[in-house]
C-alpha cells in the first residue's frame, strides 16, 4: 500500500473536492418540491409577561399559510437536559421547562413567541412584523450575583434563580478548607471567564417534511449529533416514533459546540411540515444566531491555591458562579460540573482540590458547551493562578510547574478531582514546547521590541484535558442521561468497495479521509475504495455525534472493532476457499494467505464469495460480509500539552498583539498528522480570539449589544500569528485501540491562560505591577490595568 | 465539415432551454457578436465580428429556430455572409438530457463555408468551428441566466434561489463575512450588498466557475487543499474567490498583504494560517520558510 495513505500519514482530504468547487451541500443549498418558509417572531425584551399574541393581520398577509403561537405547543413535551446534577444538600438540579415557543413569558431577547409559515421567506418575514404582541416588560435578571437575590425571578414556578449548588468533591471539602487555612502561602485571584458565542460561519438552519402516506418525518438540519436530536424529538418534545422521524445533518458548516443540541425551531418545522402537507424550510440569519445559538462560557471565578514553603502545591479551591442562561441547553449542567470540577487538579500531584459551582439562570440566552466545554475554564483558572503564585513566591512558572506535575512513572494516577490519568509526559512537553518556542532567541526578542518602544512578555501554560466522555457506567453514576459510547457498521459490498457508517458527524474535522486510512490499513486496501457514511439516522445504526474531540477515539474506536469482526469472519470464507483451516489464515497487504504456503486468495475475492456463497457451509458461515460493533470507552482519554505565548503590548495604547504562538501537544497516536495540525490552529484561534477580541455583552436591559460582526470582534487574519505546533511527544492512549486521544479542543484550552500569562508579563517587565486582567484583555482592558497599577 | 459534443451545463433542462430562447443570451454566449435582434418564431439577425486564420471580417448572418420540441429538441439553421471574406452556413441539431440538476446538451453541426474562409484550408476552419463551439458553450455554461427579480433581491438571494447556484454562501447580515464573495466585472463583491437588479448586463464569477475546463481544480484551489486551507468548507468560496482577486491584483504578496487582504472574510476553523499559507503557495512562493509546523 502507499505509504501515503495508511495511518500516521497526511493524506489530502476527499472532502475538499466539493467544498472548493460550490458543490457542498449544506441544509440550506437543498430545495424541495413545494417548500415553504418559516420565520419567528422573537422576543425584543429580555423578560416579559405574554399577556396576548394577535395574530389575525398576519395570517391575512399575502402568502400565509399558518402562524403558531406557543399556545399550540402546550401539550407538547420540553426540550430536556441531558445530565441531572445534584445540590451539594442532595436535592436535584431545577428543571424549568423550555417549551418549543414561548408561553406565559418571554425569557430573553431572542426568544421565539410565533412563527409564520409562508410561500415565500420574504413573505413570512412581513407576516411576522405584522404579528402584535402584547408582552408586559419586567425588569431583566442580567447579571449573576443580583440573580441570586432571588428579587426577581427568571422562572417563577422554581421559586430561585439557582439551578443548583453543587461541590466536588463534597468530602474534599472540609480538607481542602483546613489545609487552605494552615497553609505557609495561599494565592487568591479572582477572574471571569468571558461569554462567547460560537460562530459557526454557517448559520442554523432546518427542513421538515412529512409523509401523510407512510406517517412519516423528514427533518434535515444543521446538527452535530442528529441521533441525538432524533432521540430528544422522540422521546421528550414531540413523541414522534424513532421509526418513523429520520434525522439527516447533511454539510454542516461549523459547530464548535452550539449545533451539538436540539433547538425549538426544529420541532417547529417538524409540526409545520405535518400541518400544511409542505416541506417547511428556516434558515437563521447572522443576528438569531447571536441571539437563539446556546453561547459558551460566562464563568466567574474566585480560585485559591495553597502551597507549603517550598512551593509544593497542597489545595486548589474554587468558587464559581456560572451562567446557564434562561434555559437549560442539553448538556448545560454537565459544563461546568463534571467537564470543570474533574479537571480542577490540572497535571500537578495536588492532594487536594475542592471546587463549588453554583449555576443561575439569568434572562440571556442559554449557555452550554462550546468548544473545550468546562476544560477551558478548568486551565484558565488554574493556570493564571499558578502564574499569580510564582510571582508571589519568587519563583521561576515553568519550574514550580515542573516541581509539582505529576511524572511519567506515576501512571496510571488518580487525581485529587477523581479522574485516574492514563498516560502522559508532561516534562517532556515542557522540554519540547521550550525548544520550538525558541526561548534562547527570547531575550533577543526582547530587545528589538524595546528598540520599537514595546513591551514583550512571555507567557507559558501546562494543560490536561479529558476528551471521549465515557464509559456510559460512569458517567450514568455521575447523572449522565444518556449512555457515551458510539458505533460504525463496516460493510463490504460485493464488489470489493466498503461503506463505512459511522456515529460521529464530520464538518470540518475530515472524518471521511480520516476513518478510510484506519480501515484501508487494517485490511491492506486502497482507502480510495472506502466511504464514510455519516449524519443519517435512517442509513448508520446509531451514534452520540461530534463533540468533546470523541470521534477518532470513541467512533473510531467502533470503526476498528467491526473492521475486525470483518477480517475474522473473512478468514472464514477464505479458509473454506482454500480448504485450510482458520486459525492458519494470515491477512497481509489485502490478502488471505495460508500461513507457510503461496495459497492467498485476494480481499476482492473473499467479498465477492461472501454474497455469491455457492457452495458456502451454511451452518458455520451466514451469507454477506457485514458487520456492526458499539464501542464504549473504559476511561476518558487525556490530552495534555505545554503552550507559550509571546506578545507585544504597546504602552501608549494598551494595544496586545500575539507575536509567537507554540503549542506542543500530547495527542497519543496521531493517524494524519496534516489535520491534526489544522485542528490545533483553529483551537488556537478561537482561544486568541477569546483572550484578546471577544466578548458577549448584555446590558441592564439584557438587550444584547454584541449581536453582529460589527460589534463581536471575530479574529481576523490580521489578528493572529503563524503557529508553531508540534505533536512529536505523543504517549498513546492505554485503553483504545488506535492509542488516540483528541485533538479538537487543545488549542481552545491551552491558549487563553498562555495569552494573558503573557500580557501580564509584559506589563510587568515594563514596570506594572499588574497581576490580572480580565479577558478579552483589550486595548481598553489592558489601559486600565496599567492606570491602576 | 461535421462536428459532434456534448457538455454537462450547470443549471436544469428548463433553464437551458429558456436561455437557448433567449436572445440577450445567445448574444453574450456567441463570440464575437455584436448585435443581435430578432426572437425564436422569426429568426434572429446577428454581427459577429471574428478573425479565422488570417481572415478577420464582419459577418451578417439569420439563425432560424425550427423542429423545436420544447425542452428536449431543436433545430438551429443559419447563414453568415463576411463579404470578401466569405460566406457560412449550417446547421445544428440541438438535444438536451436531464442528469439531475444539470442538462447534458449534445449537438451535431453540419457545416459549409465558401470564399476566402474555403481556401483556409478545412484544419484550420475545423479547428475554429471547434473554438467557436467551445467558446459558445463555455459562455453559455457561465451566462445561462436572466430572470425577474424583486427590487429587494440581492444578489446573492438571485444566485442561491433563482440560479440554484448554491456555492456563494450567507454567513452574515452585515457584509463582514465573506462568504458570498464574488467577482461582478472581475472585480471582487460581497454579493449581499448588491441588488440583483444592479448586476444587469454584468458578468458575474462565481465558485462554480473556478475550476479548470477539464472540471480538475484550479491553482488556488488546489493550493487549498494541498495546505489544507479549509475544514467546513463553508467560507471556502468566499476565500478562494478573494484570494482569486488579490492575486489578480497583486501576483506575489506577502504573508502581511495577504493577511491584510483577507480582513473582509472570516474563517471560525482554521485560525487562517493554513489559508495565508495555500495562498501564498498559489502565488508560487516557497512557504516552508513562512511557516514552521
Amino acid at each position: 500500500m502507499p505509504k501515503d495513505t495508511g495511518i500516521g500519514a497526511s493524506t489530502k482530504r476527499r472532502e475538499d473536492l466539493r467544498y472548493l468547487t460550490g458543490k457542498g451541500r449544506y441544509t440550506d443549498d437543498i430545495r424541495a418540491y413545494g417548500e415553504c418558509a418559516a420565520v419567528f417572531a422573537r422576543s425584543t425584551v429580555a423578560n416579559g409577561k405574554i399577556i396576548g399574541i394577535d395574530t389575525s393581520e398576519a395570517e391575512k398577509m399575502p402568502g400565509v399559510l399558518a402562524v403558531f403561537t406557543g399556545e399550540d405547543f402546550v401539550d407538547v413535551g420540553g426540550n430536556p437536559a441531558g445530565w441531572l446534577i445534584n445540590s451539594r444538600n442532595g436535592e436535584p438540579m431545577k428543571e424549568p421547562k423550555r417549551p418549543v415557543l414561548a408561553h406565559g413569558k418571554v425569557r430573553h431577547v431572542g426568544d421565539a413567541y410565533a412563527a409564520v409559515i409562508a410561500e415565500t421567506e420574504e413573505q413570512a418575514r412581513d407576516a411576522a412584523e405584522a404579528i402584535i404582541a402584547d408582552i408586559e416588560d419586567l425588569p431583566a435578571i442580567v447579571d449573576m450575583r443580583e440573580a441570586l437575590k432571588d428579587e426577581a425571578l427568571v422562572h417563577d414556578e422554581i421559586g430561585t434563580n439557582q439551578c443548583f449548588d453543587w461541590g466536588w468533591i463534597e468530602d474534599n471539602r472540609a480538607a481542602t478548607d483546613e489545609a487552605i487555612k494552615n497553609a505557609h502561602h495561599v494565592t487568591t485571584l479572582e477572574l471571569v471567564n468571558n461569554r462567547l458565542v460560537p460562530n459557526a460561519m454557517e448559520p442554523r438552519c432546518s427542513i421538515g417534511s412529512y409523509n401523510p402516506a407512510t406517517d412519516d418525518y423528514v427533518l434535515q438540519t444543521t446538527s452535530q449529533n442528529p441521533h441525538l436530536t432524533r432521540l430528544l424529538i422522540s422521546a421528550f418534545v414531540m413523541g414522534i416514533p424513532e421509526n418513523k422521524l429520520t434525522v439527516i445533518a447533511p454539510d454542516v458548516g461549523g459547530g464548535f459546540g452550539s449545533k451539538i443540541y436540539h433547538y425549538g425551531e426544529e420541532a417547529l418545522v417538524l409540526a409545520a411540515a405535518k400541518k400544511l402537507g409542505r416541506t417547511v424550510k428556516w434558515t437563521a440569519d447572522r443576528s438569531e444566531a447571536f441571539l437563539t445559538d446556546a453561547h459558551g462560557r460566562d464563568h466567574v471565578t474566585k480560585i485559591e491555591l495553597a502551597m507549603d514553603k517550598d512551593g509544593n502545591f497542597l489545595a486548589f479551591r474554587t468558587e464559581t458562579m456560572a451562567n446557564v442562561g434562561a434555559y437549560l441547553s442539553n448538556f448545560s449542567t454537565a459544563t461546568p460540573t463534571f467537564l470543570h470540577g474533574t479537571l480542577m487538579a490540572g497535571n500537578y500531584t495536588v492532594p487536594l482540590v475542592y471546587v463549588n459551582v453554583k449555576t443561575v439562570f439569568t434572562n440571556t440566552a442559554p449557555v452550554d458547551a462550546y468548544r473545550g466545554a468546562g476544560r477551558p475554564e478548568a486551565t484558565y483558572s488554574l493556570e493564571r493562578v499558578i502564574d499569580k503564585a510564582a510571582r508571589e513566591i519568587g519563583r521561576d512558572p515553568i519550574e514550580l510547574r515542573r516541581q509539582n506535575f505529576i511524572k511519567p512513572d506515576q501512571y496510571p494516577y488518580a487525581s485529587a478531582a477523581g479522574l485516574e490519568y492514563d498516560a502522559g509526559n508532561y516534562d517532556a512537553l515542557m522540554d519540547k514546547m521550550e525548544e520550538v518556542a525558541d526561548f534562547a532567541g527570547f531575550d533577543a526578542r526582547v530587545k528589538e521590541s524595546d528598540a520599537k518602544g514595546l513591551w514583550r512578555g512571555r507567557g507559558v501554560n501546562a494543560y490536561i484535558e479529558a476528551c471521549g466522555i465515557a464509559p456510559s457506567n460512569l458517567v450514568g453514576q455521575l447523572g449522565s442521561r444518556v449512555g457515551l459510547y458510539d458505533a460504525a457498521t463496516v460493510r463490504v459490498n460485493a464488489t470489493g468497495n466498503l461503506s463505512v457508517m459511522v456515529g460521529a458527524h464530520s464538518h470540518g474535522q475530515g472524518h471521511e479521509t480520516v476513518f478510510p486510512q484506519v480501515v484501508g490499513e487494517m485490511l491492506g486496501i486502497d482507502p480510495a475504495s472506502i466511504d464514510i457514511v455519516h449524519g443519517d439516522t435512517s442509513k448508520i445504526p446509531f451514534g452520540m455525534g461530534t463533540y468533546g474531540s470523541r470521534s477518532l477515539a470513541v467512533c473510531g474506536s467502533a470503526v476498528v472493532r467491526a473492521t475486525e469482526k470483518i477480517i475474522a469472519k473473512a478468514k472464514k470464507i477464505a479458509a473454506h476457499m482454500l480448504e485450510a483451516s482458520e486459525g492458519d489464515i494470515e491477512l497481509k497487504d489485502g490478502n488471505f494467505t495460508v500461513a507457510g504456503t503461496d495459497k492467498s486468495v485476494g480481499f476482492g475475492e473473499v467479498a465477492l464469495k461472501a454474497y455469491i456463497p455457492h457452495n458456502f457451509p451454511i451452518e458455520d458461515i451466514e451469507p454477506g460480509l457485514e458487520e456492526t460493533a458499539f464501542y464504549d470507552p473504559a476511561n476518558f482519554t487525556y490530552p495534555s500539552g505545554a503552550y507559550c505565548c509571546e506578545v507585544e503590548v504597546d504602552p501608549e495604547t494598551g494595544k496586545v498583539r500575539v507575536d509567537r504562538m507554540t503549542a506542543v501537544d500530547d495527542f497519543g497516536n496521531v493517524i494524519n498528522p496534516m489535520i491534526v495540525t489544522g485542528q490545533v490552529h483553529g483551537g488556537l484561534a478561537q482561544g486568541i480570539g477569546q483572550a484578546l477580541l471577544e466578548n458577549t455583552h448584555y446590558n441592564a436591559d439584557g438587550q444584547l449589544e454584541t449581536a453582529s460582526y460589527m460589534d463581536y470582534a471575530m479574529p481576523l487574519a490580521e489578528d493572529l500569528p503563524m503557529y508553531h505546533v508540534d505533536h512529536s511527544q505523543g504517549t498513546p492512549c492505554t485503553h483504545n485501540p488506535l492509542g488516540v486521544k483528541g485533538c479538537g479542543e487543545a488549542g481552545a484550552i491551552g491558549s487563553p491562560p498562555t495569552v494573558v500569562n503573557a500580557v501580564v508579563d509584559a506589563l510587568q517587565r515594563g514596570g506594572k505591577n499588574v497581576t490580572h486582567v480580565d479577558m478579552p484583555v483589550s486595548p481598553h482592558n489592558v489601559w486600565k490595568a496599567m492606570q491602576s497599577a | 465539415m461535421n462536428l459532434s459534443d456534448s457538455r454537462v451545463l450547470d443549471a436544469d433542462v428548463a433553464t437551458v432551454w429558456a436561455a437557448l430562447l433567449n436572445k440577450d443570451v445567445l448574444q453574450t454566449c456567441v463570440p464575437g457578436c455584436k448585435d443581435m435582434t430578432g426572437n425564436p418564431d422569426d429568426g434572429f439577425d446577428a454581427t459577429v465580428v471574428q478573425k479565422v486564420g488570417p481572415v478577420k471580417a464582419t459577418f451578417k448572418g439569420t439563425v432560424i429556430l425550427s423542429e423545436m420540441k420544447e425542452p428536449s429538441s431543436l433545430t438551429l439553421t443559419g447563414e453568415g455572409k463576411g463579404g470578401a471574406a466569405g460566406f457560412a452556413k449550417g446547421g445544428a441539431d440541438v438535444r438536451l438530457e436531464p442528469q439531475g440538476d444539470q442538462t447534458i446538451l449534445h449537438y451535431d453541426v453540419e457545416a459549409k463555408v465558401g470564399g476566402k474562409l474555403a481556401q483556409l484550408g478545412s484544419r484550420i476552419i475545423d479547428g475554429f468551428a471547434k473554438k467557436m463551439a467551445d467558446q459558445f458553450f463555455d459562455n453559455f455554461q457561465q451566462k445561462p441566466v436572466s430572470g425577474e427579480v424583486e427590487g429587494r433581491t440581492l444578489l446573492v438571494q438571485f444566485l442561491r434561489e433563482d440560479l440554484h447556484m448554491t456555492g456563494t454562501h450567507v454567513g452574515c447580515d452585515t457584509s463582514q463575512c465573506g462568504a458570498c464573495q464574488v467577482h461582478v466585472n472581475g472585480q471582487p463583491v460581497k454579493a449581499c450588498t448588491m441588488f440583483a437588479i444592479e448586476a444587469d448586463g454584468a458578468e458575474v464569477g462565481t465558485i462554480e466557475g473556478q475550476a479548470n475546463a477539464d472540471g480538475s481544480l484550479n491553482v488556488i484551489q488546489q493550493a487549498f487543499q494541498d495546505h489544507h486551507g479549509l475544514q467546513c468548507g463553508f467560507c471556502t468560496p468566499g476565500m478562494v474567490m478573494t484570494a482569486a482577486a488579490l492575486l489578480k491584483e497583486n501576483p506575489t504578496p506577502t504573508e502581511a498583504e495577504v493577511r491584510s487582504y483577507l480582513k473582509g472574510n472570516i474563517c471560525r476553523c482554521t485560525g487562517y494560517h493554513n489559508i495565508v499559507k495555500a495562498i501564498m503557495a498559489a502565488s508560487g512562493q516557497d512557504v516552508g520558510a513562512i511557516a514552521a509546523e
